[in-house]
């Protein structure tokens, strides 16, 4: 037989509450629907709680209740706005500026190696700068954007859940993608100068 | 030849969808000689790696004590 205290605790999952709430946070944006799909996923766990193997097991399996917690929520969101008026959050010109006449990158705003991902999120102050980047996208942008790199949903599931076309949920990921690496360039990677390898 | 405005929409759809054969040629070509769009396509997987990672359970210690 192996040891009891291989068995996850209440402990195991009330240490775990910080990294959820940062996590349903980041993508609901606002602390109350925060705060509720996070003691919901918890609450299912706890009545569960024997049945982890230590603390890996609970917080897989209290992750992915939270995940279809806020997919839940995120979908409800959207059926009370218009679809069709989200790919005009970022308009097709947003990023003109970046471009020269000819659509070749503008000198200045030519993108910049930035090192190993892994030395970079050992930084704590990193996941603040990202959270504020992620905060300055346009609401229906960050819902389809957080669906897919947050919830690791398809595409075509995210289209689906959200009501939109295909091609219309690719204009979005495409356009949050250029907002974001524009904002981790300027408030992370400019303002730490050339700290990389 | 793409222009760096084309390679950055092939860099988004090289990862939600896949890219035609054509496509992948000509994505290959211009980052080769683009250092530019080749640190774009860097970045997107940086992006996509962190995000990634932040919905990976465990890896982090609560934010708000920062």
């Amino acid at each position: 037989m192996s040891d009891v205290s291989a068995n996850a605790s209440h402990e195991d999952l009330a240490r775990l509450r910080g990294d959820l709430l940062r996590f349903a946070t980041l993508q609901l944006r606002d602390h109350a629907s925060a705060e509720d799909a996070v003691q919901e996923a918890m609450l299912a766990a706890m009545s569960k709680i024997n049945e982890f193997r230590g603390q890996a097991q609970l917080s897989t399996w209290v992750f992915a209740i939270l995940k279809n917690k806020i997919v839940d929520i995120l979908r409800s969101r959207s059926r009370f706005r218009p679809a069709e008026g989200d790919v005009d959050e970022l308009p097709a010109d947003s990023f003109d500026g970046l471009f020269d006449e000819r659509d070749r990158w503008s000198a200045d705003d030519r993108p910049a190696f930035w090192g190993d991902p892994e030395a970079t999120l050992v930084q704590q102050q990193f996941w603040i700068v990202l959270k504020l980047c992620l905060d300055r996208l346009p609401p229906a942008t960050a819902r389809v954007f957080m669906m897919r790199e947050f919830l690791d949903l398809e595409p075509d599931e995210v289209a689906a859940e959200l009501a939109i076309s295909k091609s219309n949920c690719g204009v979005i990921l495409h356009r949050a993608r250029m907002a974001l690496r524009v904002c981790l360039q300027t408030r992370w990677f400019d303002e730490r100068g050339s700290r990389k390898c | 030849m793409l222009t760096c405005k084309e390679t950055t929409e092939l860099v988004s759809k090289e990862v939600d969808d896949s890219l035609t054969l054509k496509e992948r040629l000509d994505m290959g070509l211009h980052i080769m000689m683009c250092s530019a769009c080749r640190n774009y396509r860097s970045n997107i997987r940086f992006l996509r790696y962190v995000c990634k990672d932040a919905a990976t359970p465990g890896r982090h210690i609560d934010e708000t004590k920062g």
